[in-house]
């Protein structure tokens, strides 16, 4: 008979090569997303500059105000839906960080257009057009926050669907010790996620029905 | 990482590191598979303890009086235990008509196979034992091609066969063909490394000296034939396997008994480690593999349902908090929205396990049978790999829970 022992090293030796080749292409795949990803933080970065071009025209040259709206509802859906996607591969299980510092990167631009916004109701005074920023626990491992996250951004989801032209919505991740988020969140008293922080006015903690959010919204 | 990636990390390395170990193993021996040592023909005792066996009883002894094994060279001894239909009256019949039959009637019921297989070994007139069940026929060829593994080598204490199942016709019978083949293949290659742990009640060959040597077959032992062989290499000696011959066995044809069956392996099994677990790291292939293997299969059959009730239940909770606060905002359960594939390095991991795993399987089924890969096999093939083999997790964890309470019987 021939003895196969040699065979428990030659798998372990196998087994453990199989391992290292699936964690560097697990990575190598994470590493390409993240690429994508930083691409599109690139391009909207440039949007973002265009946008505060733009904002500058209007109070420097007095161009109208209407101009830069549609531009700036397009970008912040454009972001939104970027950070949608991010968020489905942030909800897998990752070998790195890279995506979650993204995310970050990302919350920083919504933070910049928010603040843009703004500044751009003081200037314009739009009538009919409300900022709502969502803040919620990135990856949150507790089941009931996670629960109602999902049931928040289906409200919100609904309420942009019903109202796409007046609404600009600005999801923020609370609990990724982002400094100007930090601050944020304490000078408008928001200890818990998720809220909705609604035309800089109002925040709003328990989650409310359709048709009481609408109402908020549209009478803030 | 959380901490469920870890565990599953860890899960796939170990099902990784198995399936790649049997095809080291299998890889430099193929050509060996199937052959066996010539060996010559000498007297032998077959064994077959029967308890209520009368519908199959008379067939069971007409298989070994046909093997193709000098008639003056066997012996068979059927040894009942107490049976309370007409199983000693068919084996009385038998007595009558051939004078190398014999009867022997345990005084009580035992209960279990090994009591009644010592009354056999101890009354038998040779120094090979073949023991045999009563609801199982060997092929005609299984004595001849494995009493050579016996003579080749004074180490090799008992020899097995592979086991199939008998006229599988219900689902779950194919479910357990499938299984057979399976087991009986892993054997073989475990045989390359000196670590066959069982040697099959279906149909076995012992030698009588290795057999009183170390103290015959433990009565309170639920898989007697498992702790025999273990007990074999505490004394030095070791199992073959003999895939070139195989004996049919009947299987369970209802859930309900093939539950039971495996509720009853898995307390023996479960008994062996216990048993021997002074053997860890000691006595041969038996401290080096075979209980390190029972020992992590066990472990990890455990912790996988621990942990798939954890996922149960966390999604179930979610589900109903999802629901409760949908309710509540008057918005949507679920959203398409919500749907996404996005695979993550574990997801490709498990599932080329899973394809590997599958893969191996049909490989086997192709290689020790005329198995056909039609619709309804693809189905059974498919079912086994993901219903089959998840139900052995509850199974060990009750039979673990009856070994506990001490609530066990044959």
């Amino acid at each position: 008979m021939v003895n196969s022992k040699h065979a428990f090293w030659q798998a372990l030796v196998f087994t453990i090569i199989i391992f290292v080749i699936g964690l560097m292409l697990g990575l190598f795949i994470e590493n390409t997303r993240a690429s994508s990803f930083e691409n599109y933080v690139s391009i909207s970065e440039t949007s973002l500059l265009d946008e505060q071009i733009m904002n500058k025209l209007v109070s420097d040259s007095n161009v109208s105000c209407n101009l830069t709206l549609n531009n700036t509802f397009s970008f912040a859906d454009r972001i939104y839906t970027q950070a949608q996607s991010l968020e489905k591969y942030d909800s897998v299980s990752q070998l790195s960080d890279s995506l979650r510092e993204i995310h970050k990167r990302y919350d920083l631009l919504r933070i910049l257009l928010w603040n843009e916004m703004q500044v751009s109701q003081k200037r314009c005074n739009y009538q009919n057009v409300h900022t709502i920023v969502y803040f919620f626990d990135y990856n949150s491992n507790d089941l009931n926050i996670e629960s109602e996250q999902t049931a928040f951004s289906h409200l919100l989801t609904d309420l942009k669907n019903k109202y796409p032209n007046n609404i600009i919505l600005i999801p923020i991740a609370s609990n990724l010790n982002i400094g100007s988020v930090n601050i944020i969140l304490n000078s408008y008293n928001i200890s818990s996620s998720p809220s909705l922080l609604i035309d800089d006015k109002l925040v709003v903690s328990n989650l409310p029905s359709f048709d009481e959010l609408e109402k908020l919204v549209l009478q803030s | 990482m959380n901490w469920v990636d870890i565990v599953f990390f860890i899960y796939s390395f170990i099902g990784l590191y198995f399936i790649s170990l049997f095809l080291f193993i299998y890889y430099p021996n193929r050509d060996k598979l199937f052959s066996y040592p010539k060996g010559k023909p000498e007297p032998v005792s077959i064994v077959m303890p029967c308890y209520n066996e009368s519908a199959t009883i008379g067939h069971s002894i007409e298989a070994l009086l046909n093997l193709d094994y000098p008639k003056d060279m066997l012996e068979i001894i059927v040894v009942d235990d107490m049976s309370k239909d007409d199983s000693a009256k068919i084996v009385r019949e038998y007595t009558k008509k051939y004078n190398n039959v014999r009867l022997i009637v345990n005084s009580r019921n035992s209960g279990g196979a090994a009591e009644p297989t010592n009354l056999g070994i101890r009354a038998a007139k040779y120094d090979y034992i073949a023991v045999a069940d009563s609801d199982s026929s060997p092929d005609k060829d299984a004595l001849i091609k494995m009493i050579g593994f016996l003579q080749e080598d004074k180490l090799v204490g008992g020899v097995t066969c592979s086991v199939v199942a008998k006229h599988p016709v219900n689902f779950i019978q194919k479910l357990q063909q499938i299984e057979y083949f399976v087991i009986g293949f892993q054997r073989k290659l475990l045989d390359f490394i000196d670590s066959v742990y069982v040697t099959p009640g279906p149909f076995a060959l012992y030698k009588k000296k290795v057999l009183l040597e170390i103290g015959l077959f433990d009565t309170k032992n639920m898989t007697q034939d498992i702790e025999i062989v273990w007990r074999m290499h505490t004394h030095g000696y070791k199992a073959r396997m003999c895939l070139a011959t195989k004996v049919h066995t009947s299987t369970p044809s209802k859930f309900s008994r093939w539950w039971k069956q495996r509720v009853r392996w898995n307390i023996g099994g479960t008994q062996c480690i216990i048993r021997h677990k002074k053997s860890l790291f000691k006595d041969g292939m038996l401290g080096i593999f075979i209980i390190p293997f029972f020992t992590i299969t066990t472990f990890l059959g455990l912790f996988g349902l621990v942990l798939f009730a954890y996922l149960f239940f966390t999604r179930l909770i979610s589900t109903y908090l999802s629901t409760y606060y949908a309710y509540h905002a008057n918005t949507v359960i679920f959203s398409f929205s919500d749907l996404s594939f996005a695979p993550s390095v574990l997801n490709f991991f498990g599932f080329t396990l899973f394809i590997i795993g599958l893969l191996f399987t049909i490989f086997v089924l192709k290689l020790v049978s005329d198995y056909s890969l039609k619709n309804k096999n693809v189905f059974n093939i498919l079912f086994y790999h993901i219903i089959y083999l998840s139900i052995y997790s509850v199974l060990l964890s009750y039979a673990l829970y009856k070994l506990i309470r001490g609530n066990y019987t044959w």
